[in-house]
């Protein structure tokens, strides 16, 4: 078999493309396919994304929404009252009201999470002589939905007061804790929820006979 | 040792050079040379002569592309040594490209006017316009007259793949030649 021409030609192919074959090796398909710069960048915008999108979905499954809702009131300059949900980080208008046997407080009052019990009016003070018993709320018209909380700040104490609040809700087997702070800013009291916490509640199952 | 320092040591008539050229580039020569001729023996002959065509080409030439310079060596004493064998009656492997390649360019009757040097450059031309997989595999079959086996396993392709590559490269080529006057 004769020699075709074209192998003696290809002895004048380029000096280049001799060592290039020598010396190339292909690329791995991964490496291949993020060669381009937006596909690098299309794929740690998707790794980012299943990162974000797996920590949100395992934290979600360990958020338990708070059952319950808590509004501050205050009493507006036509003699009104006004009730404001309190949101964390969300400063609302609250003022002192005063009771029929005189008490003079805030009034913070949450959802009640069992309708069969009656609406209750529970006073927190740290002044042991500030307890009593309050049927009403001077200005405030008792809502059957509502428990309420007329706080009586200290004499001693100093803004921000503090109110704390422990609630349990027996239906979700919850216990939540809040904790309102109450300042006061040109002249007017402002609430704010800064803390809740909410935890289950643990029982103790009675032991099986 | 790099290139730069081996051909240094060419100039200087350093005999180390020929030292140094078989500790980088012998078994690159030798794998040019058992491809075409598919014997050992003739195949370190060859590369020796290609170390005594250095030393005496190297000066006054002094190569770009050392690692072209000294395969295009090799591949042309080991072409001729396959004529020389082939008037033995000896049968290489490398035949299997010749007969591939006959369909692209067969012989000097076509296109007598037009030389070797402006084919090869033609042929260059066609090669850097190839997707770098073809070029690499149709350099390793044509010029190093790698087996169908072993570009397959260097490239991670199935040789039935290579093949297809082969075919299609062969065949546009044949095409790129003949729009540039190259008539088959």
């Amino acid at each position: 078999m004769r020699k075709p021409r074209i192998v003696d030609a290809m002895n004048y192919i380029d000096d280049d493309l001799v060592s290039w074959a020598v010396e190339y090796r292909r690329v791995p398909l991964p490496n291949r396919l993020f060669r381009k710069p937006f596909l690098r960048a299309c794929a740690c915008l998707c790794v980012i994304a299943l990162i974000f999108g797996f920590v949100f979905l395992q934290g979600r499954d360990n958020v338990i929404s708070s059952p319950f809702v808590l509004t501050a009131y205050a009493a507006t300059e036509d003699n009104n009252t006004m009730a404001n949900v309190l949101e964390r980080g969300k400063k609302v208008p609250i003022s002192t009201f005063e009771t029929e046997n005189g008490l003079s407080g805030f009034v913070v009052s949450c959802n009640k999470t069992d309708d069969e019990m009656p609406s209750s009016i529970i006073i927190i003070a740290y002044d042991n002589n500030k307890h009593g018993h309050i049927t009403g709320i001077k200005g405030i018209q008792k809502d059957p939905t509502q428990n309420y909380y007329f706080f009586i700040p200290g004499e001693n104490e100093t803004e921000p007061y503090t109110l704390p609040l422990f609630l349990t809700d027996i239906e979700t087997n919850l216990i939540c804790q809040y904790k309102v702070t109450i300042s006061q800013t040109n002249g007017s009291y402002y609430a704010e929820l800064v803390e809740e916490n909410i935890m289950e509640r643990i029982t103790n199952s009675p032991p099986s006979q | 040792m790099d290139d730069l320092e081996l051909i240094d040591l060419y100039f200087a008539r350093d005999e180390k050079a020929i030292q140094e050229t078989d500790l980088k580039y012998g078994r690159l020569c030798f794998t040019v040379a058992i491809n075409i001729l598919g014997n050992d023996e003739d195949s370190e002959e060859c590369v020796n002569d290609t170390y005594l065509s250095v030393w005496n080409t190297i000066p006054p030439t002094r190569p770009n592309n050392f690692m072209a310079f000294i395969c295009k060596i090799t591949r042309n004493l080991s072409l001729k040594r396959m004529d020389y064998n082939k008037a033995l009656k000896r049968t290489p492997v490398s035949y299997v490209s010749f007969t591939e390649l006959e369909d692209v360019l067969p012989d000097t009757r076509i296109s007598p006017d037009t030389d070797n040097k402006e084919i090869g450059r033609l042929i260059s031309e066609f090669l850097h316009h190839e997707k770098a997989e073809a070029r690499a595999v149709f350099i390793r079959k044509y010029w190093f007259f790698d087996s169908i086996s072993d570009i397959a396993a260097r490239y991670s392709f199935s040789e039935s793949k290579v093949k297809s590559m082969l075919y299609h490269s062969r065949n546009k080529l044949r095409e790129y030649l003949k729009k540039e006057g190259v008539e088959i």
